[in-house]
């Protein structure tokens, strides 16, 4: 039986680089073609024989998809609302998970319960009584109905958040108390600077998250001026072909920030996961 | 200061620093699900005043056929992603489990396409999918192998759906990896003393000190696949004829685009209860086959 298990003499390292390379190459070649496109003049991407490689690579793609529709706005905005909204997630999420961690009340286990139970309910579920909501307000067409919401805690981020902070030692919050510190400024001067690996975890999936985030800004902004990166993006795709050539560099760009956040997080992105 | 006191002190705390979850629960989770109840009884044609119908929604269903083909395409689209993404990503988080360079990048290769734009991985791949230019069928008219027409064939939209989700499983693969992590060595070394094989070892401690995270997977992934939105939104608008419609693209399309808000929040439910008894279905199995070491948490 061949084992995947460990490295072993019997699993020649040819074979398994090999294995793994024809795994990896599903994987690398849209990747590969999605930048190669980018760079890529027009009529080479729609000519019958596919070309792998651009002859030359130019620039002219970037160039024009950047003047076609009003990209920095869309990027503009697309930061705005991220921004805000991965602040909402950390402060909320952290604040909430450290009382499920380390305080209690009444109702206590019954209120975990029905935390845990909103990860199960789809969010089509609420699309229209939310819209309903929200349009009542007069919300519709304002970047609110995206923002907003982050700012009263998920319910997977609160888990891992407390996750965390039940691993650590209850005497560093007892002292604290102790020394005079509510639960508040416990939480804010000695839990907070702590959980820097959940920190990281939970900014680099609610970044991705609401950065990457579609039908938020479908159902809630209708004038183009307002749109984000993800929605200005779909806009490239027209009743009957995709503008391929716009679409792939502009892509590029959207896709530059969350691999700059996940490559700079990742040392503590991967401690998060596992600590939890 | 008395005991008692300090108790209902910190009592005050718990409640008052869990009070944005308590607030964002009541307005933007609890609600909105007795809301959405609410607006399945009624009709509301805008700018007309709205009109109770009762149950009508619901005793509707059973003869749309059109919701029996979203429920068999959601429920084609959850078998066809869900135990694939699953295994596929256990295999390469045992492939990957080891150190080194190279392997590190195999990782982050299998990683990335999870922070693709879901808007541009759906353009992408719907042009990878095309069936004369598209890159995937050059590559097989190169093995002599005539591609279908993927999203322009009712038979293949699916299918091409699936495997364009599939790309995604990296995800499944982390989680994994993070887990098999935690597994001590000295329980293979152990059992390798014992004289127990590799399939052996596998299946009596890494698949039994895996299962917790399995079952996670499963329940999140099948709720999950019951969400599919945006790529059958932007490629295909549920065609065609409706071979990829799913569920959420239905609700969207009878709230959004038809004005049908009472039906919507009807088959928004029934999405809901789908969702709740796969869970539950999930839980009780679970008894049978997952493995808690240290009890459950």
């Amino acid at each position: 039986m061949s084992s995947r298990l460990e490295p072993a003499s019997r699993f020649p390292s040819w074979l398994y680089y090999g294995l793994l390379a024809a795994l990896a190459l599903p994987f690398a070649l849209p990747l590969f073609w999605m930048v190669s496109t980018a760079f890529m003049p027009a009529d080479q991407i729609y000519s019958a024989a596919a070309r792998w490689l651009p002859d030359p690579p130019t620039l002219e793609n970037f160039r024009r998809a950047w003047a076609l529709l009003d990209f920095p706005r869309f990027i503009l905005n697309s930061v705005l609302v991220t921004t805000l909204s991965v602040a909402g997630t950390l402060l909320s999420s952290s604040l909430v998970g450290y009382a499920f961690a380390t305080l209690s009340g009444r109702g206590k286990n019954t209120l975990f319960a029905a935390l845990i139970a909103t990860l199960l309910v789809p969010p089509a579920v609420t699309w229209i009584p939310l819209f309903v909501l929200f349009s009542r307000v007069g919300w519709v067409n304002t970047y609110l109905p995206l923002i907003l919401p982050a700012f009263f805690a998920h319910a997977f981020y609160v888990f891992l958040f407390r996750q965390f902070y039940r691993s650590l030692p209850e005497e560093l919050f007892q002292s604290a108390e102790i020394d005079g510190c509510n639960p508040l400024a416990a939480y804010w001067w000695i839990a907070l600077p702590l959980s820097r690996p959940v920190l990281a975890t939970v900014a680099v999936f609610s970044f991705i998250a609401s950065w990457n985030d579609f039908v938020g800004p479908l159902l809630y902004l209708n004038t183009t001026s307002k749109f984000t990166l993800s929605l200005g993006l779909s806009l490239f795709h027209g009743l009957f072909y995709t503008q391929l050539e716009y679409l792939m560099p502009m892509s590029l760009v959207a896709l530059l920030p969350v691999l700059g956040l996940f490559i700079f997080a990742q040392k503590h992105f991967v401690a998060g996961i596992v600590t939890s | 200061m008395q005991p008692g006191t300090l108790e209902k002190k910190r009592e005050r705390w718990f409640y008052l620093l869990i009070s944005p979850w308590i607030i964002g629960f009541l307005f933007f989770q609890g609600g909105p699900l007795l809301g959405a109840f609410a607006l399945s009884l009624g009709e509301w044609p805008f700018p007309n005043p709205p009109k109770f119908v009762g149950l009508d929604h619901f005793l509707r269903m059973p003869s749309d056929p059109l919701l029996w083909r979203t429920l068999f395409n959601s429920a084609y689209y959850a078998l066809g992603t869900v135990p694939p993404g699953i295994g596929l990503g256990l295999g390469l988080a045992l492939l990957l489990n080891r150190p080194g360079r190279l392997v590190a990048l195999f990782r982050l290769l299998f990683f990335l396409p999870i922070v693709v734009s879901s808007v541009a991985l759906a353009l992408m791949w719907g042009w990878i999918f095309n069936p004369r230019y598209g890159p995937l069928n050059q590559l097989l008219a190169l093995g002599g192998i005539r591609g279908p027409g993927w999203f322009h064939d009712e038979a293949w939209a699916m299918p091409a759906l699936i495997l364009m989700s599939l790309w995604l499983l990296g995800i499944n693969m982390v989680i994994y990896l993070a887990a098999l992590q935690q597994i001590p060595d000295e329980l293979h070394e152990a059992a390798a003393l014992d004289g127990a094989g590799r399939w052996a070892r596998f299946r009596h401690i890494t698949w039994p000190l895996l299962s917790p995270v399995t079952f996670y997977l499963l329940v999140v992934n099948f709720i999950g696949s019951f969400q599919v939105f945006t790529p059958s939104y932007i490629l295909t608008q549920g065609g065609p004829n409706n071979a990829t419609l799913t569920l959420p693209l239905y609700i969207y399309f009878n709230a959004f685009s038809w004005g049908n808000l009472g039906y919507a929040s009807a088959v928004a439910l029934v999405l809901f209860l789908i969702v709740m008894a796969l869970t539950f279905w999930q839980f009780r199995l679970a008894d049978r086959w997952v493995f808690y070491a240290g009890g459950r948490v």
